[in-house]
């Protein structure tokens, strides 16, 4: 192996939010960059690893998890470098924890070796010198979905480059719709779906995370646009909200790999 | 397949399911520009509503909504045809009004008008949950009597003066309206809300008239070049979403989407009690949002006497619109005097002159149709031209060109009121969200749609006007 090939290399998640125009201090991470770290292997020439990677078990179907970014981390916890959303998995985790497993088992059978510390869902967004306080002060709940499983190759300067990916289903995505908001929406079944429906608004305007219902019990689909309507009417009644009303537009379907999938649009 | 059948008028051929054919207004320019698949679908699918009479219309600024397109016209038969919410909107009576100040835009210079946005920006609450927060809500006995009467209510309060009404589609007030057909949930949202602006694509704006096109009609209205304008745009705000909402849920529980190609469609015929409560809940969030309008160039006309010492009645209410409504009608078809229910979503009347709902002033003209643009290039005033083929209606506006998403990406982490700044626009916005989903290439040229608009003889230019001042939601 020579040493001139040698790259910082990891797998991530590719974590998606809204995040919020950096006007904080620090050295913000560029949007593209921001990641959860899911198996850190250190400096090594990629060509075997990409070689051996067509032979990674990988589970179906590929769902993205989703989540809140529920509280800030700043690590290490003594003489901080870092700021760090703290990701509380609200679908996935299961998922994503035997995804890592499985990559885990895969990598320490080809002789690669990890750091098996348990997992810490953080994503970081900017790097020392900044003020703790002030990040404290401005810091609001963010939704968050994975995009995508990458082989990532610390650039320095703050960037990282995919060299590999595995892209997983969103939980949704944004469409676009020339009048008003729109989301391809994704669950296993109807009450996954209806989640992400909820964080899809959320993307929009984050204090809809405040607003997230209980389970659905025995609803149908259209009972389940009924309640979001009610969820966001309540929004709107109470603190006010850019996203006015949730249409019956679309069917549920399933997607090509069994997911169900919505056409979701929202009036603005 | 579209056939051209007139200047600036496609027809769509009836296919399976479709009662009527379509009718497309636009030009070969403008429909090679947009996104056209989604919302001819559309078109196709209000086609195949029950008792729809004529064409499923889409309008030159059509683009993709839900139930019906963005732009879309729809007559039914009020014996045999359907209502239906989606074809209204959410934003019950989402309208425009434009008012005149006596003055030149070049006699007053800049600083004055910056000011007196700011003035306004403060008086008149705009943005995400904006409302009168320090004033006493609207009792129910107020909801009644503005339920009841819309702009009139409000000039009783001191909010306008009488000579505003005869200025104002339908005088102000839609017949028929019932307060207590809206829910206490939508009173509720709409409480402290009457005279706000909201957020979207709601705005108030100040400008000036670019250019005169017919200079006689805007001399009868006292149109001159230069003149400063002010510009409203906003709707029933949460009362009217809850409305809409609460009838779609209704609707939706009864079985009524059923059959329908897609359930935001959803339809109760005209002449029964679902039908009937929703025409009554909708005329009344209706009349809010004409109180709504009303209010706000009350704010408006306090703002200018305040920083301009010119007094309210000197700033001339020339007129307001619906783009978001169902109205009973009476219409020349098929050879007879019918009255039939105009569905307009995202779409203007514009009753040509000797029309017998005009007043006076318009008889002799037409009604003025306005069409704001975007907040950078223009927005028009034009003069309907009463056309049958559309049901005297025409565009509300240039509708978008790009969404929302790809506007903010396009602008993301650039100093967009800078930018604007250097266009010779001055933005104010609680959001910086809304102004990069606002900004001016979000939208088609309105002059192309205006342009397909004569074309088909709809209506017809008298002024082309130019923002300087934006206040965005």
């Amino acid at each position: 192996m020579g040493t001139n090939n040698q790259r910082n290399l990891f797998f991530g998640l590719e974590a998606c939010a809204p995040w919020p125009e950096s006007s904080l201090q620090g050295r913000m991470i560029p949007e593209e960059s921001r990641h959860l770290t899911l198996a850190f292997l250190g400096k090594l020439d990629p060509k075997p690893l990409l070689e051996q990677l067509p032979s990674l078990p990988v589970p179906e179907p590929l769902l993205g998890g989703a989540g809140v970014c529920d509280r800030l981390l700043f690590l290490p916890e003594r003489r901080p470098r870092v700021v760090s959303y703290h990701v509380r998995w609200l679908s996935g985790e299961a998922e994503l924890l035997s995804f890592r497993d499985a990559l885990f088992r895969w990598l320490l059978s080809l002789d690669y070796r990890l750091d098996e510390r348990p997992l810490l869902s953080h994503v970081t967004v900017a790097r020392a010198p900044f003020d703790e306080g002030k990040w404290k002060k401005e810091f609001h709940q963010l939704p968050l979905i994975a995009k995508a499983v990458h082989l990532y190759q610390s650039r320095g300067e703050l960037t990282y480059l995919p060299l590999w990916s595995l892209p997983l289903s969103p939980a949704f995505e944004e469409l676009s719709h020339t009048g008003e908001a729109a989301f391809a929406v994704r669950g296993k079944d109807l009450n996954e779906l209806y989640l992400h429906a909820q964080l899809a608004c959320s993307f929009l305007y984050p204090p809809f995370l405040d607003y997230l219902l209980p389970p659905l019990e025995n609803e149908s689909f259209e009972e389940m646009i009924i309640r979001l309507n009610e969820s966001l009417s309540r929004l709107d009644e109470e603190i006010g909200s850019p996203v006015k009303a949730l249409s019956f537009h679309g069917e549920l379907q399933r997607d090509e790999k069994g997911l169900l999938f919505w056409e979701m649009i929202l009036d603005i | 397949m579209l056939r051209q059948i007139g200047k600036a008028t496609y027809l769509m051929p009836v296919e399976e399911g479709m009662r009527v054919p379509g009718l497309i207004i636009a030009t070969e320019k403008l429909l090679k520009e947009i996104e056209i698949e989604r919302p001819l679908q559309q078109v196709k699918n209000v086609a195949s509503l029950k008792g729809i009479v004529g064409y499923s219309i889409a309008m030159p600024d059509i683009h993709w909504g839900y139930g019906f397109p963005i732009g879309g016209v729809a007559a039914m038969d009020p014996e045999t045809g359907v209502i239906s919410p989606g074809g209204v909107g959410y934003d019950i009576n989402c309208g425009v009004r434009l008012a005149t100040l006596p003055l030149l835009f070049e006699e007053i210079g800049e600083a004055p008008l910056k000011e007196l946005i700011q003035r306004i920006f403060a008086l008149v609450p705009s943005g995400v949950g904006r409302g009168h927060k320090k004033e006493r809500g609207l009792s129910e006995r107020d909801y009644s009597e503005l339920l009841s009467s819309g702009a009139k209510w409000c000039i009783e309060h001191g909010w306008g003066v009488p000579e505003d009404l005869e200025h104002i589609e339908s005088l102000g007030k839609i017949e028929g309206a019932d307060p207590d057909a809206v829910s206490p949930t939508a009173k509720s949202r709409g409480k402290d809300q009457l005279g706000t602006v909201g957020s979207g694509n709601h705005f108030v704006e100040i400008g000036a008239v670019d250019e005169l096109a017919l200079a006689d009609i805007a001399e009868a209205w006292g149109i001159r070049k230069g003149q400063l304008y002010l510009m409203i745009h906003s709707g029933s705000r949460g009362l009217g979403h809850q409305t809409c909402q609460d009838t779609l849920n209704r609707f939706v529980k009864k079985g009524y989407a059923e059959g329908l190609p897609d359930r935001q469609l959803v339809a109760a015929p005209i002449r029964s009690p679902d039908g009937e409560e929703y025409f009554r809940a909708m005329a009344a969030a209706a009349n809010f949002a004409f109180g709504n309008r009303q209010k706000i160039l009350h704010e408006v006309r306090v703002a200018v006497q305040e920083v301009l010492r010119i007094p309210p009645h000197e700033v001339r209410l020339l007129y307001d619109v619906c783009h978001n409504i169902a109205k009973f009608e009476t219409h020349e078809f098929e050879g007879k005097r019918r009255r039939l229910c105009i569905h307009r979503k995202g779409a203007t009347r514009a009753f040509g002159k000797g029309h017998e709902e005009l007043s006076a002033l318009f008889k002799k003209t037409g009604q003025p149709v306005l069409v704001p643009g975007d907040m950078g290039r223009a927005s028009h005033l034009l003069v309907g031209e009463g056309n049958a083929l559309t049901w005297c209606s025409s565009c509300h506006g240039a509708g978008r060109a790009r969404s929302r998403v790809q506007s903010l990406k396009a602008w993301k982490g650039r100093d967009i009121k800078e930018y604007m700044e250097s266009q010779g626009v001055t933005v104010l916005a609680s959001s910086y969200r809304t102004i990069a989903e606002e900004m001016p290439d979000a939208y088609k040229n309105v002059d192309d749609v205006v342009l397909a608009v004569e074309e088909a003889g709809l209506a017809s230019r008298v002024a082309r006007l130019k923002p300087h001042f934006v206040i965005k939601g």
